[in-house]
């Protein structure tokens, strides 16, 4: 990423003093990160033809869900609740389908939504969001889903995200606050990729919103009633597109070395899991075999082989129930 | 209390001026015929009414339908809840609806008779079930081995398989750790019993956390005194 998009000098490290320049400056550099972004979003199979392409890159999932996972984390860190990531982590890939979740497992479910539904403006996309957060199921998500698409009439997109995240605490007014404060960052980051024009969103407003950076004045994290929460966005976003950014760098290099290494594998059906590593954050050896139709111990063996090349990498840093990842 | 219910249902309002129900179009909300006062008071009754008759506790949006859009419906909630300052039951919000619960202090007295009346409260529990379903609510994920730890013996099978049958717990996602052993959690069905909205209402939640026992990783301190402080506050309910 390009110095003069990073903004080390400006909005970052500067106190929000001067509310208007802050604000010009905030935006200016969350549209430059965005755009940085949305190229390597329309990047296509080959990386090196960024920008090109209408097609998400292969890495795209596994970019969504451990960006959903920050998310998640740092929201569980909002709520209060005791998971921290590696829990988070856990709780998501080793359980059984038919566990109940956890508190925080909820919120996780949340933001992987992004992936694993097509994000579709409608009621029913409001609901099961509604369901994850457990808020009071009389909600009216019909309400919401007529908030976003109004929002989309909007002619900046981090403008679209700002109302739409203040608009929607009126509805969800009987909600418990946090929940309902989440639930306004997951519509935010819903509208804006839907605004900028990709497949599907990426959770990026929750992973920087509660930062010790992003504070306002008295020292508390910005929430979406306060008068300066455009700014507040504009900074969010600028700071969360710079490290998704990141973050897609760091995957497009080891989703390289992975394919670079896929015609070495000889396990059967190894094409199958390596789909499955390029789509998630981390794959269990148990999931690994039951999708591919591999045996428990074929799938660990292709996942040691695939550490031993090192394309993947064990993500938990246990000898036992290990889970890899990109 | 089923029978006393179907008594009170009986005996109709003195005011009958709502048309017949046959037909929801025919149903009047907005009651603008009436003198702002009388109006109040009437909406303050149906509200009342219904949660009174319902079998289960009834979510807010279902009674805003019973008043007219003008109408603030906290302030509604309020007045309720000083008329009933004198009675011995009380409005209470749990699992995220309205109920009518008898004051916890009438339990004795309701269990004498001995009859059907169902315990809204949590059920009767031992020491140590109690001791467990708390520790599980603040710690929650925590599995077994974890909740031994912490109240300082061995929690048994048996507690966790009561706690289960009670549905106030249900096993989560597997820990990590040999064995796999499951990791519990609390249900719907415990925040409803202990009358609490959501798990952020659990009682001193800031204070533990304040002196840092909610903390992932295991505290050497012991919860006990902290977890029992409070068992002064759940003699049961009744409905």
């Amino acid at each position: 990423m390009p110095r003069w998009a990073k903004g080390d000098a400006g909005a970052q490290g500067r106190r929000q003093d001067d509310a208007l320049g802050g604000a010009g400056d905030a935006q200016f550099f969350a549209g430059a990160a965005l755009a940085l972004l949305d190229h390597i979003l329309h990047s296509g199979p080959d990386v090196s033809s960024a920008g090109k392409s209408s097609a998400e890159p292969p890495f795209a999932g596994a970019l969504r869900q451990r960006l959903a996972l920050r998310a998640a984390t740092a929201c569980a860190r909002i709520a209060r609740l005791r998971e921290d990531e590696p829990a988070l982590r856990d709780a998501e890939h080793l359980a059984s389908f038919d566990a109940a979740l956890t508190p925080g497992g909820r919120l996780h479910r949340l933001w992987r939504l992004f992936a694993t539904r097509p994000a579709r403006l409608d009621a029913p996309f409001m609901r099961a969001a509604a369901d994850c957060l457990e808020v009071p199921p009389h909600i009216d998500c019909e309400a919401l889903a007529v908030l976003v698409r109004e929002s989309l009439t909007t002619e900046n997109p981090l403008n679209a995200a700002t109302r739409v995240s203040t608009a929607a605490l009126h509805i969800l007014d009987d909600a418990p606050q946090i929940d309902a404060e989440i639930f306004a960052l997951w519509l935010a980051d819903l509208v804006l990729a839907r605004r900028l024009g990709w497949a599907a969103p990426l959770p990026l407003l929750a992973t920087t919103i509660s930062h010790p950076s992003m504070r306002v004045a008295n020292g508390r994290r910005p929430h979406p009633g306060d008068p300066d929460w455009s700014l507040s966005v504009a900074r969010a976003y600028a700071r969360a597109a710079q490290e998704a950014y990141a973050l897609a760098g760091e995957l497009s290099r080891r989703s390289a070395m992975l394919s670079s290494v896929a015609p070495k594998l000889r396990a059967k059906k190894a094409a199958r899991v390596v789909d499955l590593l390029l789509a998630d954050d981390c794959v269990s050896p148990a999931r690994a075999a039951k999708t591919a139709g591999l045996s428990d111990r074929a799938a660990r063996r292709l996942f040691d082989r695939l550490v031993a090349l090192g394309a993947v990498r064990e993500l938990s840093g246990r000898a036992n129930f290990r889970l890899y990842g990109l | 209390m089923p029978s006393m219910k179907a008594h009170r249902q009986d005996s109709a309002p003195p005011n009958r001026r709502v048309p017949r129900r046959d037909g929801d179009l025919l149903f009047d909300a907005d009651l603008s015929d009436l003198p702002q006062a009388m109006r109040w008071r009437e909406w303050m009754g149906r509200v009342e009414a219904a949660i009174f008759a319902a079998p289960s506790p009834v979510t807010r949006d279902a009674l805003t339908k019973l008043v007219g859009r003008d109408c603030n419906f906290d302030d509604l909630i309020c007045d309720i809840r000083d008329d009933l300052r004198p009675r011995p039951y009380d409005l209470v919000l749990v699992a995220g609806g309205y109920q009518l619960r008898t004051k916890p202090r009438y339990a004795d007295a309701i269990r004498v008779l001995n009859n059907d009346a169902r315990a809204a409260g949590p059920p009767a529990l031992t020491p140590t079930e109690l001791l467990t379903v708390t520790a599980i609510a603040y710690l929650q994920p925590a599995t077994r081995a974890e909740l031994s730890r912490l109240a300082g013996k061995e929690i048994s099978r048996d507690v966790i398989g009561r706690l289960k049958g009670l549905d106030l717990i249900a096993a989560g996602p597997r820990a990590p750790t040999p064995g796999a052993p499951y990791a519990y959690v609390t249900t719907r069905k415990f925040l409803e019993v202990f009358g609490l909205a959501s798990l952020r209402d659990l009682p001193d939640i800031e204070r533990l956390e304040d002196e840092g026992l909610l903390e992932r990783p295991q505290p050497e301190a012991d919860l006990d005194a902290v977890l029992f402080a409070e068992e002064e506050d759940l003699k049961e309910h009744w409905e």
